[in-house]
């Protein structure tokens, strides 16, 4: 801009900026799609405009149970029947933190004739797996998902007056500016490979996200994880936020159920079911039967096989969620397809 | 919160417009400027604000009593009083806070290799957001207003935005109010060659600090230095090459973005960095880099000494090594700073005196005029310059004087072997560099030239492209920014 800008050409010039980005926007949507997913955020608002009978809290795995829940609604012939709270990146701690502070305001919010505004209530499935009973560790602080995804603008407002703006509450913002911008692919891959990579394999010609040696070696990395996670299972901290949130679902008077989610088997080894996941099994069925709270674990105990499952190898996908809900409400959890006896 | 953090995208738009909508008066103008740059230094954390806010009445009760009192004898001494006031709170605190602990501890450490028992308390403080900044903008005002030079600002409200104008407070550029109180005084419009200039200057220096900057930093220079040991000699030699690019990229980044930011609010800010690699002697690249905390030091520190009645005075060279060695405490309290500085100081006495002698060789003969118009001549200067300033990050980079001893040692001598670092990325980061200062030579001068007379339109397809690029390559808020911790 070395010469004099006019307010026409400042115009044009913004014009033809907008104009580039909103291209690149849309041809790199093509290349890289980004799939909106169902965040904590969309399980407050559905929950604060409705009154479920059920309410499930979990990891991101809670989004199939969205599915289940529009599946259990088609068969009881009632929506709005289950509402999913996903956590992303979720562990027991910050379960707690959501049911403590998200949740439990709107549960037990009341009208002006003093009843509660929710009362159709009766039931909380918490789901989780092992790697939630894992603390982080490092240093600064944890959690880093809550203030991204769980937190409300005051938690935003009380934590900047308490420490000033820092890596942790930042990502409040990062995550306010990304739902801003919830269509664009720019925005949403900001700063990671995603873009970058997808314009590398469509120049190469490559279909799948990876190679197959990436693929061997990222399967081997996820077996890895798995049957390392004994050595963290059940610290402390975690087990007694999962008796926290039984305690208090219990003192609300639901129905209340502990679901292991399942895993894509190819990530089970032999090793890995003796060890993480049978040590979990055990913990975690301890804790609920101690409580007396029902306990399920679907972790290879479902018809879900390794191509009902994302490239992350964690998450179901489309035909796997439609497959599990379908399974679920006939086998372990079909006792939902029954309104609860139980009134709180 | 610095410019590069997703807050900024926030905060920026926000305060913009707010100051943009308020009536075009100086009190309201200043007003919103204010609450701005308080939200800013709060976001870092709110209890700064009493350490800012105290400063700010302390200087300004100074300034307006020195102004008041300028050309009368009698009180010459209630003037040093006050001025003794002023300097004492701001430097005191700058003191206190930043180099407590390296003070502290040098002392114990003195002491006890005397045989003496010392533990004076080491204090681990966090260094207030811009505190380095905004003492010396003050020191400069309160001084400029003592000896005349400028007149006290004419309301509390002008200056305070003077000491905490939000776009400075971080890293600069350091101000003098010749230059931002002025113009705080004066009601600001908008025009459309401020904005587009601003939104140019905060662009190019998105792609200097954002990318280029970080990008040669995370992925060449921090392996280098953190793992010293794995890498060859190469290796070193272009990690702190590498080093010299990711500051430079990082600070005049940086500066770009704040002068770019002032721009959006009607002001001008100085200019902090020229194209300092462009550079053919040490006097010239300390007027092309930091260029507003260098003239600081020359205003404040060296030209009082030269020109005091005192033991300084024609003392050109050792007030040249005082000065650079308050540049490199000012840098860190950190013997690896005061070393750097020093490194400086010695170099500038070199090249005054080998100036000298050279001008000397002028006189009896010109060829030795010619010679030094010749290209040759200009690029072992440059050459000379260039590898002088690389050389002396060596122990601006390292952790303490040791590990800067070794890492010197291992550019001649490495027990690794393992190649530089240097992927796609870092290459093209770069490129960028050097591509920056050449488009600034005359040699280029066409490229610009043709480049700006392009239709607008056409124009914002490139920015919008670099934007498209910046958006893939950087996450938002990448890095740290090296200077905010000076």
């Amino acid at each position: 801009m070395e010469e004099s800008s006019t307010w026409k050409s400042v115009f044009l010039c913004a014009a033809g900026a907008l104009a580039l980005l909103v291209l690149a926007d849309v041809l790199l949507a093509r290349v890289a799609p980004t799939q909106p997913l169902r965040e904590l955020r969309d399980g407050i608002s559905d929950f604060r405009a409705g009154d479920p009978e059920i309410l499930v809290l979990g990891s991101s795995h809670g989004r199939t149970f969205h599915v289940l829940g529009q599946e259990l609604s088609r068969r009881r012939g009632a929506p709005g029947l289950l509402v999913s709270i996903p956590l992303e990146n979720g562990k027991l701690v910050p379960y707690e933190w959501v049911l403590k502070n998200r949740l439990l305001p709107l549960i037990t919010a009341t009208g002006t004739n003093g009843e509660r505004m929710r009362g159709n209530l009766r039931r909380l499935i918490l789901i989780t797996e092992w790697w939630d009973s894992c603390s982080f560790t490092g240093p600064g602080r944890p959690y880093w998902n809550l203030p991204g995804r769980a937190w409300a603008f005051e938690h935003y407002v009380n934590d900047v007056i308490d420490t000033g703006v820092d890596s942790y509450n930042k990502n409040y913002l990062d995550h306010l500016y990304r739902r801003l911008f919830r269509r664009s692919v720019l925005v949403q891959s900001r700063g990671t490979s995603r873009i970058a990579s997808s314009v590398e394999r469509m120049i190469a010609g490559q279909a799948t996200l990876r190679t197959p040696e990436e693929e061997a070696s990222y399967l081997a990395a996820w077996r890895k994880m798995v049957e390392a996670g004994e050595e963290c299972i059940g610290a402390p901290e975690q087990i007694v936020a999962l008796r926290r949130i039984l305690t208090t679902s219990l003192s609300l008077g639901l129905d209340t159920t502990v679901v292991l989610f399942p895993r894509k088997p190819a990530t089970i080894t032999a090793t890995a079911a003796a060890g993480t996941i049978e040590q979990f099994h055990h913990l975690a069925s301890g804790v609920a039967t101690e409580m007396g709270v029902r306990f399920i674990d679907l972790t290879l105990g479902t018809p879900l096989d390794d191509s009902d499952f994302m490239d992350d190898y964690d998450h179901v996908n489309a035909k796997g969620n439609r497959k599990f809900a379908e399974w679920a409400l006939d086998n372990d959890l079909s006792f939902l397809l029954e309104p609860p006896a139980n009134t709180p | 919160m610095s410019f590069i953090e997703v807050e900024f995208l926030f905060f920026l738009p926000i305060v913009w417009m707010v100051h943009w909508l308020l009536p075009r008066r100086i009190g309201a103008q200043n007003a919103a400027l204010l609450a701005s740059s308080y939200l800013f230094f709060a976001a870092w954390h709110w209890k700064v604000l009493g350490l800012v806010i105290a400063g700010t009445i302390v200087d300004y009760l100074v300034g307006s009593y020195l102004g008041r009192t300028t050309g009368s004898k009698e009180s010459a001494t209630s003037r040093r009083i006050a001025l003794a006031t002023s300097l004492l709170f701001g430097l005191g605190a700058l003191a206190f806070f930043k180099y407590e602990g390296f003070f502290a501890s040098s002392i114990n450490a003195l002491l006890m290799s005397l045989g003496f028992s010392s533990s004076l308390p080491v204090l681990k403080l966090a260094l207030p957001l811009g505190i380095s900044f905004y003492t010396l903008q003050r020191v400069g005002y309160v001084l400029d207003v003592y000896w005349g030079r400028h007149p006290p600002a004419r309301t509390f409200l002008d200056f305070a935005v003077f000491t905490s104008f939000f776009p400075q407070v971080t890293a600069g550029p350091i101000s003098r109010a010749s230059e931002l109180l002025s113009q705080l005084q004066r009601p600001r419009h908008l025009t459309a060659d401020l904005l587009a200039r601003g939104a140019a200057a905060f662009l190019m220096g998105y792609v200097l600090k954002g990318w280029a900057g970080d990008s040669i930093g995370n992925d060449l220079v921090n392996p280098v230095f953190d793992r010293s040991t794995e890498f060859g000699v190469l290796a070193h030699w272009a990690g702190v090459g590498g080093y010299a690019l990711q500051v430079f990229g990082d600070f005049a980044g940086y500066s770009l973005m704040a002068i770019g930011v002032g721009r959006l609010f009607g002001i001008e800010l100085p200019v902090n960095f020229n194209f300092p690699f462009l550079s053919r002697s040490l006097p010239e690249f300390w007027r092309r880099w930091h260029i507003t905390l260098n003239r600081w030091l020359f205003d404040y520190i060296f030209t009082p000494l030269t020109t005091s009645r005192g033991w300084f005075r024609g003392r050109i060279d050792t007030a040249l090594l005082v000065t650079f060695l308050a540049s490199g405490l000012w840098h860190g309290a950190n013997w690896t700073f005061v070393l750097w500085g020093a490194l400086h100081g010695l170099g500038m006495i070199v090249h005054r005196n080998w100036d000298e002698i050279y001008r000397g060789w002028c006189r009896r003969n010109r060829a030795w005029v010619q010679r030094r118009k010749s290209w040759w001549y200009a690029a072992f200067a440059w050459l000379v310059t260039i590898g002088f300033f690389v050389l002396t990050l060596v122990p601006f980079r390292s952790s303490n004087i040791g590990a800067a001893t070794d890492f010197a040692a291992r550019m001649f001598s490495s027990p690794g072997d393992a190649l530089p670092p240097i992927g796609i990325n870092v290459m093209l980061a770069v490129l960028v560099m050097i591509g920056y200062h050449l488009l600034e030579t005359k040699h280029f001068a066409w490229c610009r030239e043709r480049y700006f007379a392009l239709p607008p339109f056409v124009r914002g397809l490139t920015y919008g492209a670099v934007i498209v690029f910046l958006m893939i390559k950087t996450p938002v808020a990448s890095g740290t920014f090296i200077y905010q911790q000076f």
